[in-house]
């Protein structure tokens, strides 16, 4: 109802999704604005992950005995208790942890006894590197090719579309990349077997190395949103301003890119934002399958050692960039769709 | 395309409270429910291949020429007449060890599945048929816990109580139930306000055999297309954890575990990450055919507009 009477003020401020918007209304508290209620949900989120996350490590009790292995003498076990402050009660201990990460202090490992953050700063910039490449692939694949068997639907591109699609989705992506590895690394010797050149050089001199890994992510979610673009098209088609345009004389590019693209982009908008999340699955696999020293490989590397401080870490920082990332989609889809963007706020 | 899909939508009311006689009718109903089922060709395809597997799952221990975890022969050897697809770097029989791994790749997510689906099938309906302040806390629940991705929440068990079968199962369970929950909830708010809910209601009939006697059996279509769905999913996700070390553990002759190890070989002879890999995909595919067929056997038109 609120919506309604606000579509009516903000119809001619056209410019973008929070157009015109406090200086009219004022702050309305029955219905803050769209980025204020972002952000909000964005803590509360990220709040109910780390106490998930926090309580679950701590549910386990004492992992001196993990980390230190069997035969740890009792003064070593007393000297890790103390050194990681696990003899504090759980609450203590989550509120100093909450206080350190938001200084930018994510504490020790267990492990290594160096800070957490020297763990993870030289890996960032690869594995971001990565999932880039990933996604700008998934984007200029997927976006044309579920686009061009939408608007010929049951063509052969379509079927071919289909096909390809559905058998590269019904394996997982680790026998993705061992295919790979054994066509383009084994046999054809075009590109290398593993990504450990990566470490060295700076972040552009090994490119090569990238290719695998990016395209084992890629194809992971490349069938998931080239049947959901497909789907949409076929939708948006079915349209009466679909028929007119054909009906015009328009050319079958001009018809897919002016009418049909505009209108079938906003689910897949927000598919591509929500596909990070497995996205986070094809990182973690691909860079152990490649040895592609990455965040996905450290956080493997320490969950298999219960080294808990990198994994809370992690976890919290891939959640937070998943919740930003699917609030960016939701503001783009808005953006992008009149209706939304005038009503919705 | 050529068969004609059976829309179940006749519902059936007090299904059981069905009379004798009225059972042996649904047998022979059931004979040519299956046969018409058959016909779609993936469903040909996918259950051909799927007893296929499960032959070789079932007898491959029966017949593996050697003990999969004894060392037959020297580390490295290629394929031969004595090792068919040659030993891995330990001078173990890949051969038999293919024959004996695939119990776990099967076994363990029908476990997570069927876990999550006794999970889900109770929340998700009484959700669903509840409303209220129960679907409310339900509803956040499942959001908060779909907005993590799963391989992180899995990753955090793992740090905590150390890799394993046995949890990586039940993680699963507790990570896919959000899921089926969100899509029987669905189904069950489209039936809820259906004749014979109402009439049952009327009956005076308890929330017990309301929820599963009579919403149950109508979104039957719906919840064999999730199992299904759900199943080649975890599939692919546990055979990625015990790749990755997390999930059943070595020495294992576990697919996933297999392809991990023999990877070390890949150069050499890659036959010992092939074969378990392409069993992998063939499992995966079999069943992604039947969820496939299901959908278009029931017109479910739920999980076409969910995407899931």
């Amino acid at each position: 109802m609120v919506a309604a009477s606000d579509s009516a003020d903000t119809a001619d401020t056209a410019d973008g999704a929070d157009g015109g918007d406090g200086a009219r209304h004022g702050w309305n508290w029955r219905r803050p604005p769209y980025l204020a209620r972002a952000l909000v949900k964005l803590v509360l989120t990220l709040l109910a992950i780390s106490v998930v996350v926090f309580g679950l490590t701590a549910m386990a009790g004492n992992p001196a005995h993990d980390i230190l292995g069997m035969d740890a003498t009792a003064s070593q076990l007393a000297a890790f208790t103390a050194a990681h402050q696990l003899n504090q009660p759980v609450v203590v201990r989550y509120l100093h942890w909450l206080a350190g990460v938001l200084h930018g202090d994510f504490g020790q490992s267990y492990v290594s006894g160096g800070s957490v953050w020297a763990l993870i700063e030289p890996r960032l910039g690869r594995s971001l590197l990565l999932i880039l490449f990933s996604w700008v692939l998934i984007v200029v694949v997927s976006v044309p090719a579920g686009l061009l068997a939408g608007v010929r639907l049951r063509g052969k591109a379509d079927v071919l579309a289909t096909l390809v699609t559905l058998s590269i989705a019904a394996f997982p992506e680790f026998v993705i990349g061992m295919v790979l590895i054994i066509v383009f690394a084994v046999n054809l010797k075009v590109l290398p077997v593993d990504s450990t050149a990566v470490s060295q050089g700076g972040l552009f001199d090994s490119l090569s190395s990238y290719v695998l890994p990016a395209l084992t992510i890629a194809l992971g979610s490349i069938p998931y949103i080239v049947r959901l673009m497909r789907a949409n098209a076929r939708d948006v088609a079915s349209h009466s301003y679909v028929r007119s345009a054909v009906l015009r004389g328009i050319s079958e590019p001009a018809l897919s890119a002016r009418h049909i693209l505009p209108n079938a982009a906003p689910p897949v908008v927000t598919a591509l934002g929500l596909q990070l999340a497995s996205l986070v699955g094809g990182v973690i696999v691909a860079e152990t399958l490649f040895g592609f020293p990455g965040i996905g490989q450290l956080l493997v590397q320490s969950a298999a050692s219960r080294d808990a401080p990198v994994v809370e870490t992690l976890t919290m920082m891939i959640g937070a960039a998943f919740v930003i990332i699917n609030l960016l989609s939701d503001a783009l889809v808005i953006m992008l769709t009149p209706k939304l963007r005038d009503a919705g706020r | 395309m050529s068969a004609t899909p059976v829309a179940d939508v006749t519902p059936t009311p007090g299904a059981g409270r069905a009379g004798q006689a009225e059972r042996a009718g649904q047998a022979g109903r059931r004979v040519r429910r299956l046969r018409a089922f058959l016909s779609i060709p993936q469903a040909m395809v996918g259950s051909v291949l799927l007893v296929l597997l499960l032959a070789l799952t079932i007898i491959g221990p029966f017949v593996a020429p050697y003990s999969p975890n004894a060392i037959s022969d020297t580390p490295v050897l290629g394929p031969s007449g004595k090792h068919w697809l040659g030993t891995d770097t330990l001078g173990r029989d890949i051969f038999s060890r293919v024959l004996n791994g695939g119990g776990s790749v099967i076994l363990l997510p029908l476990l997570a599945v069927g876990l999550a689906m006794v999970i889900a099938v109770v929340v998700g309906l009484l959700s669903g048929y509840l409303g209220g302040l129960v679907d409310a806390v339900v509803t956040r629940v499942v959001d908060v816990v779909l907005a993590i991705p799963s391989y992180l929440i899995v990753l955090v068990v793992v740090t905590a109580f150390g890799a394993g079968s046995t949890i990586v199962v039940l993680t699963v369970a507790v990570v896919y139930a959000p899921y089926i929950i969100r899509v029987l909830r669905a189904a069950t708010l489209a039936v809820s306000p259906l004749d014979f809910v109402l009439a049952a209601r009327a009956r005076g009939e308890g929330i017990r055999w309301v929820v599963f006697r009579e919403i149950l059996p109508n979104i039957g279509p719906t919840l064999l297309v999730e199992i299904a769905l759900r199943t080649t999913y975890a599939i692919m996700f546990i055979a990625s954890l015990s790749f990755l070390g997390l999930g059943v553990q070595p020495p294992s002759s576990n697919w996933g575990v297999m392809v991990a190890e023999n990877r070390l070989m890949l150069l050499v002879h890659p036959a010992g990450v092939i074969a378990p890999a392409l069993l992998i995909g063939v499992l995966a595919i079999s069943i992604n055919l039947i969820a496939d067929a299901l959908t278009e056997f029931f017109g479910d038109r739920l999980h076409n507009q969910l995407m899931v």
